[in-house]
């Protein structure tokens, strides 16, 4: 009986020796890192206050869980002049030596694959990288954005679907200095030929305001059905501008760049009136994408906090990155960051997934409108 | 007018030397300035130009290092439109030493970030011609302004120099007739000076006043003295031989009183003279036996040398007289006043210079001052009860006659020499 006492007390006095550790907070160091364009202000700096917002409310959210688990975020926000590319490099390696376990990379594809160039040995994911380079790195670096072949082909279905038997004619006029653009581009050849879609030409360009000049003969001769550009927003933008009154009746698809309602250069510019068209994207509008995964839905059920939370892509993709951080760390319990590169390494591919599809924009008179989604 | 003439030409100086000055000046300016704003110019450009280099090495580095998917190519020529660049290209160290380089550019070569092993970017814009910043328009300014600053400063120096510096010495020389100038406006220096001169112009109209009055009062004292002595011992005892006595000396003193009047006189206004052909030597012997009669010491030797007897000459022989008489005299005082053995005074005719016959008189008295010229001066005698008039009346009438006064050192009597000198005029030997 004493002995038997003896043992409970020796156990209990164990458990608070050689159990505290266990109970210790261990701080996970991420780093953000965003390309942000210095020559449009105002929308760069709504773009940070929004993915700082997106980021501390995620961090709100998954911080009691953290904590159950013995651990807590230590973020650190780096933004960048996005016309110097090589800064991602240089941040990521100076990410990658202050000791961050994971880096959170810029949405650029060609800003990303610097990223990874700079922090080698560090797990990074991107938001929204979809160059095919992207998709063929290890499985340290990932990225939550919709594959461009997946999102031409459901593009090109639709497109397809809209001007039914017709034999539909294309050209393409594509950022040659955006990898993403050029992979779309790719990607969207390859389904229409599938779908027996005309390719008429293939522009190449560099630059937000390039001289088509060259273009307007081919284009007012030709006619082409669909015109695609699956450039950023403000370039889309200004090629729409020019290009609608040469053919009015050219139908617009894009790709993963034109932005939203909210952001961008396509919706509501006023030279667009008139112009109308298609883009696809691996995001829907924020109020309908939070419901796709388990922090989104925490945030509809509080309306003021869902009301509250940035409608865009990037925000959303955020709190599901720290999400699957948290089910990462929670699930594998790594005691630093060798241990949490390995657990990524392992079972990264298997969080860090896209869970919304491809959704489908119209674009009409000038308006971007969501469409619908598809899986 | 003389003297106008000169400022004016000074004046002229000042502003040619100023505007030289300004001249230098402005090309000294301009070349500063030109070679300045050419070389702070030739800076940004190499500055400016190594900034867009690097910024477009960072970019086509970036895009290098993506790999096959990087467009450097594109994005090098997008640059090159953008930042205006007459050539930017990229590649290994060999391919960029390789590019031949204009002296007319300026280059900038910088290796690329990350790939520095390997790459480098080289860059060039056409150089600013140093004709930009050396043009007529600097050229124009740099003068304009020097012009501006140098003829400032002389129209003020004129303006101020009429004012402060002419009128006032105008006004000065006012002063000698013994005005009284108002001069509380000038500056502090000129000021004192017009005091100074007044002061000094009232001592010497005071002096003037008192030598000259002294002097002919003493001349006058000393002949009525001789006339009122002979008159007196006439008066004593009216005898045959004292009545002949007060007769001559009323005979000889009177002529040297009127001639003491007419000396004063002629000291304070143009003498004129009328000239008559006559015998100079005549004239000449007129003043010795004159200078004689006045003589008062005895023991004075006094010869004349190579005097004619006959020496006919266009001349006023009264007003000659009066000349000869009176550097006689003064000679005759002079050896006395010296009071020395050698007492000599000696008269020579000379006759070697074509154009004047000359008359010198030389004595062995107490000599003439430093500048012998300056016994000519009003009140400068030579005796010390003498008005100061006698020589510089004969100075006046040899003058007047188109001759020279000239005074000397005597360097055989060891005393004063005089000598005048006539114009040779119908002359007749």
């Amino acid at each position: 009986m004493e002995k038997n006492r003896l043992i409970k007390i020796y156990t209990l006095f164990s458990l608070l020796i050689f159990g505290f550790p266990a109970l210790a907070i261990t701080s996970v160091k991420i780093t953000f890192m965003e390309a942000l364009a210095p020559k449009d202000t105002t929308s760069s700096e709504r773009f940070q206050k929004e993915y700082e917002y997106a980021i501390q409310t995620a961090k709100d959210l998954t911080k009691k869980k953290l904590a159950d688990c013995g651990y807590e975020i230590s973020d650190e926000k780096t933004f960048y002049d996005a016309s110097d590319t090589l800064q991602a490099l240089e941040k990521a390696k100076a990410a990658q030596s202050g000791g961050a376990w994971l880096i959170v990379g810029p949405r650029r594809s060609n800003h990303y694959l610097l990223t990874v160039k700079g922090a080698d040995i560090t797990p990074t994911v991107s938001v929204m990288a979809s160059a095919k380079e992207v998709y063929d790195l290890d499985a340290l670096h990932l990225t939550l954005a919709q594959s461009n072949a997946a999102m031409a082909e459901v593009l090109s279905s639709e497109v397809k679907a809209i001007f039914k038997n017709k034999k539909i004619t294309y050209l393409s006029v594509v950022s040659e200095d955006c990898v993403t653009c050029v992979d779309f581009a790719e990607s969207f050849d390859k389904t229409a030929a599938k779908l027996k879609f005309k390719k008429l030409s293939e522009t190449k360009i560099t630059g937000e305001q390039p001289d088509i000049s060259v273009l307007k003969v081919f284009i007012k001769k030709n006619k082409p059905d669909v015109v695609l550009l699956p450039n950023y927003s403000k370039v889309s933008s200004y090629l729409i501008g020019k290009i609608a009154p040469w053919s009015p009746k050219t139908f617009f698809v894009g790709g993963d760049g034109w932005g939203d309602s909210k952001y961008g250069f396509v919706h509501h510019s006023p030279q667009l009136e008139g112009a109308n068209g298609m883009t696809v994207k691996g995001f829907p509008p924020a109020d309908k994408g939070l419901a796709y995964f388990d922090l989104g839905k925490e945030i509809l059920k509080n309306p003021s906090a869902a009301s509250a939370f940035p409608a865009s892509g990037s925000a959303q993709a955020l709190l599901k990155v720290i999400e699957s951080t948290v089910n990462l760390l929670c699930e594998n319990k790594p005691k630093d960051k060798t241990e949490f590169t390995q657990a990524f390494r392992q079972h990264g591919r298997s969080h860090f997934v896209n869970p919304w599809g491809v959704s489908v924009f119209r674009l009409s008179d000038g308006e971007v409108i969501f469409d619908k989604t598809v899986r | 007018m003389i003297k106008a003439k000169r400022l004016q030409q000074f004046v002229l100086s000042s502003w040619l030397i100023s505007g030289l000055m300004a001249v230098v000046a402005s090309l000294l300016l301009f070349s500063i300035f030109g070679y300045y704003s050419y070389n702070q110019s030739s800076h940004i450009s190499q500055k400016e130009l190594n900034e867009k280099t690097q910024t477009a090495a960072r970019r086509i580095s970036g895009e290098l290092l993506i790999g096959p998917r990087g467009s450097p190519d594109a994005v090098a020529l997008q640059l090159q439109k953008e930042f205006n660049l007459s050539e930017l290209h990229f590649g290994s160290f060999d391919d960029i030493q390789s590019i031949k380089r204009g002296s007319d550019f300026l280059y900038s070569e910088v290796k690329m970030p990350f790939l520095e092993t390997k790459y480098a970017v080289l860059a060039s814009v056409p150089k600013s011609s140093i004709w930009n910043h050396f043009n007529i328009v600097n050229l124009l300014i740099c003068c304009g302004l020097i012009g501006l600053i140098v003829g400032s400063g002389l129209f003020f120096q004129t303006k101020h120099f009429n004012k402060h510096l002419i009128k006032p010495i105008e006004s000065l020389v006012e002063i000698s007739t013994g005005d009284k100038i108002a001069c509380e406006h000038w500056p502090l220096e000129l000021q004192e000076i017009s005091q100074k001169l007044n002061s000094s112009f009232q001592q010497r109209e005071q002096a003037v006043y008192s030598q000259m009055a002294r002097g002919v009062i003493h001349d006058i004292k000393t002949i009525l003295q001789s006339l009122q002595v002979a008159a007196d011992l006439a008066n004593e005892s009216p005898s045959e031989a004292r009545l002949q006595n007060l007769l001559k000396v009323s005979k000889t003193k009177l002529p040297s009183l009127l001639s003491i009047i007419d000396t004063t006189l002629d000291g304070s206004r143009e003498v004129s003279v009328s000239p008559q052909t006559s015998n100079l030597i005549e004239t000449i012997n007129r003043s010795i036996e004159t200078s004689k009669t006045l003589l008062v010491a005895q023991n004075i030797s006094f010869r004349t040398e190579r005097l004619p007897d006959l020496f006919m000459l266009a001349h006023d022989s009264v007003q000659l007289e009066r000349v000869f008489t009176n550097l006689l005299k003064n000679a005759f005082e002079a050896v006395d006043a010296k009071n020395s053995a050698d007492k000599s005074v000696r008269l020579a005719f000379n006759l070697n210079d074509k154009d004047f016959i000359g008359i010198t008189i030389e004595d062995s008295g107490i000599g003439l001052p430093k500048n012998p010229d300056s016994v000519f001066r009003l009140l400068k005698s030579t005796k010390a009860h003498g008005s100061g008039l006698g020589l510089l009346v004969s100075r006046k009438i040899v003058d007047a006659h188109g001759g020279h006064l000239i005074a000397a050192h005597s360097h055989d009597l060891k005393g004063a020499k005089f000598e005048v000198k006539i114009p040779r005029k119908e002359t007749t030997l």
